[in-house]
């Protein structure tokens, strides 16, 4: 790499050689969100991995790990007050 | 949400422009994230945002321009989990290990450099950069797709080149 290349080059080749790792026709099939009808979150009953539940689903991986333990922490708390 | 008939015509439309879109969009979120699952993942998100807005867009033209800022977006906020999970000290997320791995498999160290340098910008200087450099628009496509006016681009755009190649030094000392 010559030292005289400017900022301006460098950014252009490293981020042209970033895009170029991936590759045409290489995106995964689009997973819209299903009917909101159609079932409880589907985690726990059938013990799928989160990537699984993304899928099922059609939310990404960061929002099932949030949403279940946002649903978890609501579930304790759901509980406690019924034994009340 | 789309409901009842409608639904059908959005997830046709919504999935057709996915199918147009998605590897470029992937690019950008990989040169941002280096991280190919999390940039597929962010995607993914934009698009089920086009989907639950579809309804709500007065023209067609404008679900691009609505993936393309919801993409960028999501990828700042990756990028600001990361560095909250780095200040707590605690383990780097996954996808912060899966970049180095994945770029040093993929890329040479000069290009993971100048991408680990870019990844240290503030939010707007990298997008900048990135929408400059790498996707070729001009300084009224950016001004539009940041929704910042041109003055602000052209200093944000030096400033970042500046900021960048500062950077770059220290990452190359490190």
């Amino acid at each position: 790499m010559s030292p005289v290349m400017s900022t301006e080059a460098r950014l252009r080749a490293a981020t042209r050689a970033a895009a170029d790792t991936v590759a045409p026709g290489s995106a995964p099939p689009l997973r819209l969100p299903g009917d909101p009808a159609a079932g409880p979150l589907p985690g726990f009953y059938l013990d799928q991995t989160e990537p699984e539940i993304a899928a099922t689903m059609g939310i990404s991986r960061g929002t099932v790990k949030s949403t279940t333990s946002r649903a978890l922490a609501a579930l304790g708390r759901l509980l406690q007050e019924a034994g009340r | 949400m789309p409901d009842g008939a409608t639904r059908e015509d959005a997830s046709q439309a919504v999935t057709a422009l996915y199918e147009a879109h998605a590897v470029g969009l992937i690019r950008l979120a990989v040169i941002m994230l280096g991280d190919r699952a999390a940039a597929e993942d962010v995607v993914q998100e934009a698009f089920c945002g086009l989907y639950r807005r579809w309804g709500q867009l007065d023209e067609p033209g404008k679900a691009q321009s609505y993936v393309r800022a919801a993409t960028l977006n999501g990828c700042r906020s990756q990028l600001r989990q990361r560095i909250r999970a780095q200040r707590r000290g605690g383990p780097a997320p996954d996808s912060a290990d899966a970049a180095s791995a994945e770029q040093a498999a993929l890329l040479g160290e000069e290009h993971q450099l100048v991408l680990r340098a870019l990844r240290r910008l503030p939010d707007r200087q990298r997008e900048a950069l990135v929408l400059r450099f790498y996707l070729d628009q001009t300084e009224p496509e950016i001004a539009a797709t940041m929704g910042i006016s041109r003055g602000t681009v052209k200093s944000t755009t030096s400033r970042g080149l500046a900021a960048l190649g500062r950077l770059i030094q220290e990452e190359s000392q490190r």
